[in-house]
């Protein structure tokens, strides 16, 4: 079975995994705004999707700590995850340079 | 990241309203579950309660909310039962649950549009005297409602809403179990257990979907072509124009040459299929002879006498030739584009494309 496209959601949750590890309530935050507000976890879509990363060895939990009475548990990227990024994001990168090229031979012919 | 304490739980004060509430939406998880993660996932909930200015977690006012909003309770409603329906199966591999829910999706969306399409509406039309006996019109039949949550997972499938379909595959479900008292229960409960089958893993989105919608339609064309000779009671016939013409008589030469036409018809898809990983092709190869072959048994037959008959074959035959003969004009077309350097196939000012 051909892997199948990354949906924009475990992308963004990856990215915000990409620079340093987070716990729950912030990659929420940092999700919303990578997507500038377009996406907006709610905690059972994010802990179901977490699941599923740490099932994949895309992510681990690397930590957690207690802060004003609240558990903070901290995910961090692994290897397979991080290659999994640059791999998406190479894609990515490839569509939308493709893009820019036609559009900018469109506006040079036009 | 080291473990600290900055405050112990202990500490906090008693349960407010909205931790109450948030702790008992979250008995929806499994026990197992909650053991691990409960404490985690209250703590970002009563962070989205502080959240002002946040908008997953407050009021409209901005002030602090008593209860979770209806999104959030739905949410954790619908993760605390996919939670407890994927542990029920996590003695499978991860890898083999992605692959049966797959495969159940696309089995079950392709039996409900051929069901639809086919059974529910063309043959009928197609085949009127045995459409009356074996195929009541749509609405008397309970089951469009299943058929309908397949349709819509199938577009939501197709449009990348994979949390979307799983909600229209369990309600497909559980409305089959439902209906499995009132209806045919060997429709009903291939459905309800194909439908739950669908939720157990991931389902792939877009368009890496198309091509397994058109391995599905291709194996379920397939299978009614073999079983209509063996099927006393009448399900492929139902379900397949072709089929309706093996009332024409045992023995029949016409009979044998349609069956023929859908075997080059799958031959054709699966062709099309392994080349071009398109679904427009298998779909057309797959749907093209059923349609000539409906119009065959409506109207053709051997009262009009034997050429009369073989137009809508030979038509039939010209149409898989010409997908045949394009499918393998762009199979020998990429592997050339694949074997020969770049260097080669580019002149300047001029584009190679590669498929």
């Amino acid at each position: 079975m051909a892997s199948p496209e990354m949906r924009e959601p475990t992308f963004l949750l990856l990215t915000a995994l990409a620079e340093q590890p987070q716990h729950g309530y912030a990659l929420i935050q940092e999700v919303e705004h990578l997507s500038h507000g377009r996406v907006r976890l709610k905690p059972g879509t994010l802990y179901g999707a977490l699941d599923r990363l740490v099932g994949e060895g895309l992510i681990a939990q690397s930590g957690e700590e207690v802060v004003e009475g609240r558990l903070r548990r901290y995910y961090t990227l692994t290897t397979d995850g991080v290659s999994t990024l640059e791999r998406e994001t190479g894609r990515l990168q490839a569509n939308v340079n493709a893009a820019a090229t036609r559009l900018r031979a469109r506006g040079a012919t036009a | 990241m080291s473990t600290s304490a900055h405050t112990s739980p202990e500490q906090h004060p008693g349960p407010s309203r909205y931790e109450a509430r948030c702790r008992a939406l979250l008995r929806a998880y499994p026990h197992s579950w909650r053991r691990e993660r409960e404490a985690e996932i209250l703590g970002v909930l009563l962070a989205m309660q502080n959240d002002d200015g946040g908008s997953t977690g407050t009021s409209p006012g901005g002030s602090r909310r008593q209860t979770p909003s209806w999104g959030v309770q739905a949410d954790l409603i619908a993760g605390g039962v996919q939670a407890r329906w994927e542990r029920g199966w996590s003695f499978l591999p991860a890898s083999i649950r992605d692959r049966v829910a797959v495969l159940a999706t696309v089995l079950g969306a392709a039996a409900c549009t051929v069901i639809v399409v086919f059974g529910e509406v063309a043959w009928p039309w197609l085949y009127p005297v045995a459409g009356d006996s074996l195929a009541p019109p749509l609405v008397q039949s309970p089951l469009i409602v299943v058929y309908g949550w397949w349709l819509l997972a199938l577009i939501s499938v197709l449009a990348g809403r994979a949390t979307l379909a799983r909600g229209f595959l369990a309600a497909a479900a559980v409305t089959s179990v439902i209906l499995s008292a009132t209806v045919f229960i060997f429709t009903a409960a291939p459905l309800a257990v194909a439908a739950a089958l669908a939720t157990i893993g991931r389902l792939p989105t877009g368009r890496s979907v198309r091509g397994w919608m058109a391995a599905a339609y291709i194996l379920l064309t397939g299978a009614l072509m073999l079983t209509q000779r063996t099927d006393d009671y009448g399900m492929s016939l139902q379900w397949s124009p072709a089929g309706a013409l093996y009332q024409m008589g045992p023995g029949s030469a016409l009979q044998d040459l349609s069956v023929g036409v859908v075997g080059v018809a799958l031959v054709t898809g699966l062709l099309a299929l392994a080349f071009r990983r398109s679904w427009v092709p298998a779909i057309v190869v797959t749907v093209v002879p059923y349609l000539y072959l409906g119009y065959f048994a409506r109207y053709g037959g051997v009262q009009n006498g034997l050429v009369v008959s073989m137009l809508p074959v030979l038509l039939t035959a010209v149409v898989l030739l010409a997908v045949a003969g394009a499918v393998w004009r762009k199979h020998r077309l990429t592997i050339t584009l694949a074997a020969t350097p770049p260097t080669s196939i580019s002149t300047p000012g001029q584009e190679t494309r590669r498929s």
